[in-house]
């Protein structure tokens, strides 16, 4: 039996198998991390709030911190059977939503996108696609299935972003 | 930023908090009522201590479209306050203020809209300010239109909150005839509410 499970922001949620749907419900200038095992259809999400975490302040949710996130998120999915060299990710957040009055310190969301960037490359994570910055919030859905990632922003429908599980996107890595 | 201390309010504690939102929301809501001519009516302020994640479920709707009216409180305490109206109630308030039977959402509007939030949440925090006698200075207001979720989730994010829980206080405003309908959240950072209690001797 499938689950649709939505990501709060700081949460992480993995689930394996076909069937299931990963939420993170309007993204401002947070980050959504997508990340799939095509072998073993293991899907991982992890809502992302800050760039970077205090090694004393991690507390109950590692996924509120980039650095923090992705490794905690890879551990998770590990742990279901993924394997580390078999994930691909795809990211969708970090928008600037205060346009009316002034907003200069608010941008939060680029310095999110850019940690989230470093600490996939870090991780070694190939980043397949990005919908990342400007001025409208989004909510990104990672289905199990074939990591079919998709984003919907108001008044619009939901358009592809990446699919994780594709042969396509599987070519070029090493087996 | 601060650790945040894990307090256990107490229920005469929790009381206190809502009774001064209370008053700060009875004259917020006053305010719009004189602005634009009509009814305006509050639910009982909550006030809660919980996991910030679990803030943006205060929503009917997280994804609906809304208009977000924020601004930051500094002073003797600092906070997060916004206003966030559903998207049919933000075009009906602004057509109200500027005397027109509808509006698109452009500068005007938008000015209008940010206007209408100052107004509430400064009446909101001159009350407070003159029940505790701590003052209370307003940042100018921003404001967004998008997801409500989102708005919340990014006024948390510039809190650059690092602390997974967070007292909140949330009253649901609206009208007698169902054309406006708004959630007002108020997030002091850590301490905020501390201080607060103790200028009213609930400390």
């Amino acid at each position: 039996m499938g689950v649709q499970l939505t990501v709060g922001m700081g949460e992480i949620h993995v689930v394996r198998g076909a069937g299931n749907v990963l939420t993170a419900l309007g993204l401002g200038s947070c980050i959504g991390v997508c990340l799939y095992d095509p072998l073993v259809r293991v899907a991982g999400m992890v809502h992302v709030v800050l760039p970077q975490s205090q090694a004393d302040k991690i507390g109950e949710l590692p996924g509120k911190f980039a650095d923090s996130a992705i490794p905690a998120t890879v551990q998770r999915m590990v742990e279901q059977g993924a394997s580390p060299s078999r994930l691909k990710a795809a990211i969708a957040g970090g928008a600037q939503l205060f346009q009316f009055g002034a907003s200069s310190t608010l941008d939060v969301g680029a310095r999110n996108a850019e940690a989230v960037v470093a600490a996939l490359r870090q991780a070694g994570i190939p980043l397949l696609a990005k919908d990342v910055g400007g001025s409208v919030g989004r909510t990104l859905r990672l289905i199990s299935d074939n990591g079919l990632v998709v984003v919907r922003t108001i008044g619009g429908a939901e358009r592809e972003l990446a699919t994780l599980g594709s042969i396509l996107a599987s070519s070029g890595v090493a087996a | 930023m601060g650790v945040q201390p894990q307090h256990t309010f107490t229920e005469e504690q929790f009381d206190a908090m809502r009774e001064i939102a209370n008053i700060g929301m009875g004259k917020a809501s006053a305010a719009l009522a004189d602005l634009v001519g009509t009814t305006i009516l509050i639910n009982v302020p909550q006030a809660v201590y919980t996991p910030i994640h679990t803030l943006p479920n205060i929503l009917r709707d997280p994804e609906q479209t809304t208009a977000g009216i924020y601004l930051q409180v500094t002073g003797d305490l600092f906070g997060h306050a916004t206003f966030i109206f559903e998207e049919q109630s933000a075009h009906r308030l602004a057509a109200m203020l500027l005397g027109q039977t509808e509006v698109h959402l452009d500068e005007v509007t938008a000015s209008a809209l940010m206007e209408i939030g100052n107004i509430m949440l400064s009446a909101y925090l001159t009350a407070i300010s003159d029940f505790t006698g701590l003052q209370l200075l307003p940042s100018p207001p921003v404001m967004a239109v998008d997801m409500g979720c989102a708005i919340l989730n990014t006024i948390i994010a510039n809190m650059q909150y690092l602390d997974d829980y967070a007292v909140t206080i949330a009253t649901d405003i609206y009208d007698p005839g169902g054309l406006i309908s708004g959630t007002f959240v108020f997030l002091p950072e850590p301490g905020g509410i501390s201080r607060i209690l103790a200028a009213i001797g609930m400390g």
